[in-house]
């Protein structure tokens, strides 16, 4: 495959990933706010989504629910915009036309419509949760479009990588928003129908599974827990590295080339940290320092990868046929 | 005869009309098609009509705009009612074009190598060598098949007789085919019952055909030859097109910087390695290919190229220096080159044309500008175009100080009123607009190819003649019918 549409595929599945998380962070913020009817809403969750998107920058701009909706969606200057990130998904998507399949370029391309003709103002009138709603549908779609219609050669690895290495990120980095610094004592404490905690496990859509996992009895501990290790939870950070880490193997194995370069072996680091984690430990040691340590990895992942793959130099030995 | 509603307000006008030989009354190959839209209500015909602009938008088939806010995507507007050309009338265009796309090569090969027919003083060396198209960097280079033009879209118009003419040869990288090939696709979606009993002649071998020609430029190496097509990325306005016409080859898209050139050869740069190019399907201007031997400040190309396509280690589709054939002062010569070559007389015609470089000819130019069409002889897509009778006197004004101050540059054409063809217009009328044909002509291992059909482009302003998708123009799917 072309080093560029590698390169592409990559960086549209990132931002694709990127657009999904700020329309569900903000799909979670607007239905919670339906759910506390009367109740004075603390400012420090508006804070926190913008904190999580890292978009603290705004805060100024973003006085009310409505002009962080509007900032978040559909703000074309802001990186980390639904808007912008849909646009730069579609864009890559656009300069691999030829790479990915018809159905799937005709679902970001509609999703890329659904955002550019959608007026705040009118959804804001009726429910802008559908709207978000939609957006998320969409991406699912996208995916399993992906899934079907795309052979799962390298290509489909690289999407998968650039998924995946984006979602570690975002979730390790909500769950450093969200719950450090804190005493180590409140970890444990049990807080039930606590909406906050609620609102963050169904940013990662994890509440059932949760749920399923731990009862409803929610405790931070459980949450860090579940959502930095578990190994099979899809939105958990562990989850998310196994993939990149599997996706990274297959290309090492159709490029003909052995698994011990750089780039393997910083992702097998990488996952070594949330194999072996513990999380009493991880909470003990401080989750910033972890979540620190993870982001530092998956950018040396990231480095390793251009180099093997994208941005390689030009040397005799490399060269076939 | 039962009057289509639709057609009830449709002007007779003093152009040939494709459909109709006398008001109401359709001609012989268009008679089912106009009893069967007679049958449609307008409603009906709306429906259909946002149906195919849908399916257009949903795809993503849109190109850009240049001069506008950057990155503005339109449609290429889709008109529902197809134009039908009868067989007999395709087989004069098919011999013509084969004729003439002939003597074209046979010139490119002659003016790079021994230019006899400038030694002869058949045309002018001047009218070559001031070509701003003329590449001398490709003298004595040796071509597979001596194959310059592989892909050629020459624009036919019709004139108020109702015989096709020449109006342009396009030999550089001439666009639209994807038009022609989707437009087919959204009528048979659109209109599935139309295509019943008509004996249209399929358009779907034009990717194999192409294929087949880029194929025979391949250097003499062992195993199938890797070809590629080269785009210079997605803000070309005809982007669309080349990963449209990637996906139907089966071939990969690449950008100038996916390539590198070592040792002489094109390689692309793959996640595996660098692998190893034999044919370039370019759809980039000459300028742009190579920074080395063309302009310095291209980033949309290849540095080295140039030098491996000189030693015969990669194949260039269209060759570099095309251009000089459809410069439109040379375009006068075209049926001079037809006699000249292969000594038969043109099947085909030209436009008249007025050579503003020939003092006689310029100052009947300049004493009729409101008559003539003025085109600048190098330019593309309708720009840098007079249409005489509707200019205004400040226009005029200064397309005469440009011609007297460069000459060479133009070339100017009576205006000619070729024919009309019924368009769904706003979306609740059917009218009359103006029509040309674009025929993709391919050439390679010393075989012309033409697919039966092209792409009829409408100007969609009433009384407009000018048909590019860059200046308001649509387009309607070709029916060539097999008897």
């Amino acid at each position: 495959m072309l080093s560029r549409v590698a390169d592409q595929l990559y960086w549209m599945a990132r931002y694709l990933e990127r657009a999904e998380h700020t329309a569900r962070l903000l799909n979670v913020a607007l239905s919670q706010s339906l759910e506390e009817p009367g109740r004075v809403v603390p400012d420090d969750r508006w804070n926190k989504l913008l904190l999580c998107l890292n978009a603290e920058d705004q805060a100024e701009k973003c006085q009310t629910p409505y002009q962080t909706t509007a900032m978040l969606a559909f703000d074309r200057q802001l990186r980390n915009s639904v808007i912008s990130c849909i646009a730069a998904a579609r864009e890559n998507a656009r300069q691999v036309r030829e790479t990915i399949s018809s159905e799937m370029w005709e679902r970001i391309n509609h999703l890329h419509l659904l955002v550019t003709t959608a007026r705040l103002e009118e959804l804001w009138e009726d429910q802008p949760s559908d709207f978000f709603w939609e957006i998320l549908n969409g991406a699912t779609l996208f995916h399993g479009l992906t899934s079907s219609t795309l052979r799962h050669d390298e290509s489909w690895d690289f999407i998968q990588i650039g998924r995946y290495i984006e979602r570690a990120q975002l979730v390790a980095h909500l769950l450093k928003v969200h719950f450090d610094p804190l005493p180590l004592e409140q970890f444990s404490e049990v807080r039930d129908g606590d909406l906050g905690l609620i609102a963050v496990l169904r940013s990662c859509t994890a509440f059932e599974a949760y749920c399923q996992q731990y009862t409803a009895r929610l405790t931070i501990r459980e949450i860090v827990e579940y959502l930095l290790l578990d190994r099979e939870f899809p939105h958990a950070v562990h989850f998310s590295l196994l993939q990149v880490r599997e996706s990274l193997d297959a290309i090492a194995t159709a490029t003909d080339t052995a698994k011990t370069r750089p780039v393997n072996r910083y992702a097998g680091r990488l996952l070594t940290l949330l194999e072996y984690g513990q999380v009493d430990e991880v909470l003990q040691g401080g989750l910033a320092s972890f979540v620190k340590e993870v982001e530092e990895h998956s950018a040396r992942v990231h480095e390793a990868m251009y180099t093997a793959y994208i941005t390689y130099p030009i040397e005799a030995h490399r060269v076939m046929g | 005869m039962t009057q289509a509603s639709a057609f009830a307000h449709y002007s007779a006008s003093d152009y040939y009309d494709e459909m109709f030989d006398a008001p109401h009354q359709p001609r012989p190959q268009f008679r089912s098609l106009f009893e069967r839209l007679a049958t449609i209500p307008i409603e009906e015909l709306q429906r259909r009509q946002s149906a195919s602009t849908q399916s257009f938008l949903r795809q993503g088939i849109t190109f850009t705009v240049y001069g506008h806010e950057e990155g503005t995507e339109r449609i290429f507007p889709f008109d529902l009612i197809p134009r039908i050309l009868t067989a007999q009338e395709w087989a004069t265009i098919e011999q013509g074009l084969t004729q003439r796309i002939t003597a074209l090569n046979l010139f490119l090969k002659d003016i790079y190598t021994e230019a006899r027919i400038l030694a002869d003083g058949v045309i002018p060396h001047e009218m070559v060598y001031t070509s701003k198209h003329y590449r001398r960097e490709m003298r004595k280079v040796e071509l597979p098949f001596d194959s310059y033009v592989t892909v050629a879209g020459i624009d036919l118009i019709r004139t108020p007789q109702g015989e096709f003419v020449v109006l342009e040869d396009n030999l550089r990288t001439p666009s639209g085919v994807s038009y022609m090939l989707t437009d087919r696709s959204v009528m048979k979606t659109v209109f599935p019952r139309l295509f019943q009993n008509h004996g249209v002649r399929p358009i779907y071998g034009y990717a194999q055909q192409l294929l087949a020609s880029l194929s025979s430029l391949a250097p003499q190496r062992q195993g199938k030859p890797n070809i590629v097509i080269l785009t210079p990325g997605v803000y070309n306005s005809a982007y669309y097109e080349h990963t449209f016409l990637a996906r139907q080859m089966g071939i990969r898209l690449v950008e100038g910087r996916d390539l590198v050139v070592h040792n002489n050869r094109v390689y692309m740069r793959k996640t595996s390695g660098l692998e190893r190019v034999d044919v370039i399907y370019r759809r980039l201007d000459d300028d742009f290919l190579d920074p080395l031997v063309f302009r310095p400040d291209s980033m949309l190309g290849v540095p080295g190229l140039f030098n491996a396509y000189r030693a015969g280690n990669v194949g260039l589709g269209n060759a570099v220096g095309t251009g000089v054939a459809d410069d439109k002062a040379v375009y006068a010569y075209v049926p001079r080159m037809i006699r000249y070559y292969l000594d038969q007389d043109p099947i085909l015609q030209n436009v008249e044309t007025y050579i503003c470089g020939e003092p006689k000819e310029r100052e009947y130019v300049l004493a009729n500008l409101d008559k003539l069409v003025v085109k600048a002889v190098g330019e593309s897509g309708g720009y840098g175009m007079l249409i005489g009778p509707h200019s205004t006197a400040e226009e005029r004004e200064a397309f005469r100080e440009h011609i007297l101050a460069n000459p060479r540059n133009y070339i100017a054409q009576p205006t000619i009123q070729f024919s009309v063809a019924p368009c769904f217009v706003d979306n609740q009328t059917i009218e009359p607009r103006h029509v040309d044909l674009r025929v993709y002509v391919l050439c390679g291992d010393g075989q012309v190819r033409i697919t039966p059909g092209g792409l009829s482009r409408v100007a969609l302003r009433k009384g407009s003649l000018v048909v590019n998708s860059s200046q308001g123009g649509g387009s309607k799917d070709t029916w060539v019918m097999f008897e």
